[in-house]
């Protein structure tokens, strides 16, 4: 992401937000890459040694949670965000940038919402120190709190992308676009 | 009832149009229809199926295979696909135009993506066939065509989708693709023999090629690499050693041994692949957390019953509910793309579609097949737009030759509703075993 040595305050927070989105980007492929290890190590323990690793799956699941959330706002800032375009793409100019704008001022909304319920959840988990109702007995608090916070920089990609659209630049930072689409 | 669906609808109409991502829009929905429909506690309720959703053990093959694709799209595959396959392919009609079909065929059993396979197939064979003359508009057809066998034969990640929002199988989901996308590559290969038999100037008179025995059995050294990754993959899962999200991960192993044995993969490759996993991982991630709220806010709603007893009212024969849905999906892939209309519309649709007496099973191939036509089906087509980036072609020129193969996927999809055994028997057959 491009850094603007120098530039306006506004630009160096808008910065500072893409700087965030990269560390949750590489928080989110370090979950893949451990649930990558968690899975070999069990499909080798259990046909080797007839040992399953009993926690594999439980905190493989959790990673994937916080690889899901944790690199959404990069996501969002890479364009990688499916979103219907056919109306942008033939609708004047102006009318565009309209729908644009209201569709991060909605996508502000629901990134907030997400993020406040995912944190109130994370919140009582933590007051009633419940438990995980798997073997491993884990602190739910400690699985939840990476889904609230991607969910928090998901918000603060979305936030930065209307100031962005507001000071005239682009929301999406092309370069950063490597991922193969699904289809 | 009919105020919830009006709801619903406006809501989506709105949302998507104007351009709101779908996993945001999705949710948005879910809230709004919470609020409106019911005095739960609709945040706690949000945050608790966001939880459960994302950190479903069902759904933990995606990452890995979205990262198998990433890695086996850094490798040289294409080249190894093309220099395997052709010397074998004198012996048909149409020559080298199969080397599309069956390198895509070949590739969709190691990826789980139709772009994927369109670009890794395309981005050699393609140029290989345009350069020794064969027909332009045959070849771009086919490719695009067999491309779409990316979704259908295994692995698929949108039958990773279905199979999480369906409650099914995913091993049963994934055999049960095996024959029909076998079959569905055969009537491709069939059409293009034909065409090549009536109209022997697709395929020129010297292609430049001539193979001996020796020729063909070294040439399979080439096809190598795939055959090992199809064997970690699928092997492992029928062998019984891992389960399908198992197999995810030693195909990712997979593609790592096969990269580095082609000394295709830098650091660079491999944090880009990474990054490009993480994209859309959390893109995939975001919308299948949204279709799960949309999806249990209608079902508490009764929504699906609803809208079921309607159309069972309209006693529509099953094959003409199957057909209507068809077009249906058709006309919706058109805009939208493969992906987002199955999580749109699987709420809705798959409880009609059980209560007129389809197997859960059928029908997810049967959207399999639909989202493939939405891959090739303009404005909206993201098969198009590999090929167009391949070889330059205005859209309307691609899209105007794929429309043969698309119609052979209709008459396919219909084949499938009058004959659903093609889906339903190799899972009989081998997971009885």
């Amino acid at each position: 992401m491009p850094d603007r040595v120098g530039a306006d305050p506004a630009g160096r927070l808008l910065d500072a937000v893409d700087t965030l989105s990269m560390w949750g980007a590489w928080t989110s492929a370090a979950c893949i890459l451990s649930i990558l290890g968690l899975i070999v190590a069990e499909v080798v323990s259990r046909n080797f040694f007839n040992i399953s690793i009993y926690f594999a799956w439980e905190f493989s699941a959790y990673l994937m949670g916080a690889a899901f959330l944790m690199g959404a706002g990069y996501a969002l800032r890479a364009g990688a965000q499916i979103r219907v375009n056919v109306l942008l793409e033939n609708v004047p100019r102006p009318v565009a940038r309209f729908f644009d704008l209201f569709s991060t001022v909605c996508g502000i909304v629901v990134g907030a919402y997400l993020t406040w319920a995912l944190a109130e959840m994370t919140w009582f988990s933590w007051m009633r120190e419940s438990r995980s109702p798997e073997k491993s007995e884990l602190l739910r608090w400690i699985v939840q709190f990476p889904l609230a916070l991607g969910s928090l920089l998901f918000t603060l990609q979305v936030i930065a992308r209307l100031g962005r659209l507001l000071r005239g630049e682009p929301g999406e930072d092309a370069s950063l676009r490597i991922g193969q689409d699904i289809e | 009832m009919s105020g919830i669906l009006t709801w619903l609808l406006i809501l989506m109409t709105a949302t998507l149009c104007v351009g709101i991502w779908i996993g945001p829009a999705l949710i948005a929905t879910a809230v709004v229809l919470l609020e409106l429909n019911t005095n739960l506690p609709t945040h706690k309720l949000i945050a608790n199926w966001a939880f459960n959703v994302a950190t479903s053990s069902d759904i933990v093959s995606l990452p890995l295979f979205i990262l198998m694709g990433e890695l086996l799209f850094r490798t040289r595959l294409s080249q190894s696909l093309f220099s395997g396959i052709a010397p074998w392919m004198s012996f048909l009609p149409g020559r080298l135009f199969h080397t599309t079909v069956i390198g895509c065929s070949m590739f969709a059993a190691i990826s789980g993506s139709s772009a994927a396979t369109t670009q890794v197939v395309g981005r050699i064979t393609l140029t290989e066939l345009l350069n020794r003359g064969y027909d332009r508009g045959l070849a771009v057809g086919s490719l695009a065509g067999g491309g779409t066998l990316g979704f259908l034969i295994p692995p698929s990640i949108p039958m990773i989708i279905y199979a999480v929002l369906a409650e099914e199988s995913l091993l049963r989901l994934f055999t049960a693709g095996f024959l029909p996308g076998l079959v569905l590559a055969g009537c491709f290969m069939g059409y293009m023999g034909l065409r090549a038999v009536l109209n022997p100037k697709l395929v020129p008179a010297d292609d430049h090629t001539s193979w001996t025995w020796g020729d063909r059995f070294r040439s399979l050294i080439e096809l190598g690499p795939v055959a090992f990754l199809i064997l970690t993959v699928l092997g492992t899962m029928y062998a019984g050693i891992a389960s399908p999200s198992e197999a995810s991960a030693v195909g990712v192993l997979g593609a790592i041994a096969v990269a580095a044995f082609q000394r295709s993969l830098s650091w660079r490759g491999l944090r880009d692949a990474l990054l490009g996993s993480v994209q859309t991982t959390c893109m995939i991630g975001m919308i299948v957390i949204g279709a799960f709220m949309v999806g249990t806010v209608l079902a508490n709603l009764r929504v699906p019953q609803f809208v079921s007893a309607e159309i069972t009212s309209w006693q529509l024969s099953p094959f003409v509910l199957i057909m209507f849905l068809m077009f249906f999906y058709i006309l919706l892939g058109t805009v939208l793309e493969g992906f987002s209309m199955i999580v749109l519309t699987l709420p809705i649709v798959l409880p009609v579609v059980l209560a007129a007496g389809f197997d859960k099973l059928w029908f997810g191939i049967f959207l399999i097949l639909t989202i493939e036509m939405a891959q090739i089906s303009p404005p909206v087509a993201f098969n198009l737009f590999v090929i167009q980036n391949i070889t330059g072609d205005s859209q309307t020129y691609v899209a105007w030759k794929v429309i043969p193969f698309f119609l052979i996927m209709m008459g396919f999809t219909a084949l499938l509703t009058v004959f659903p055994q093609l889906v339903t028997w190799p899972v009989d057959f081998i997971l009885s075993r």
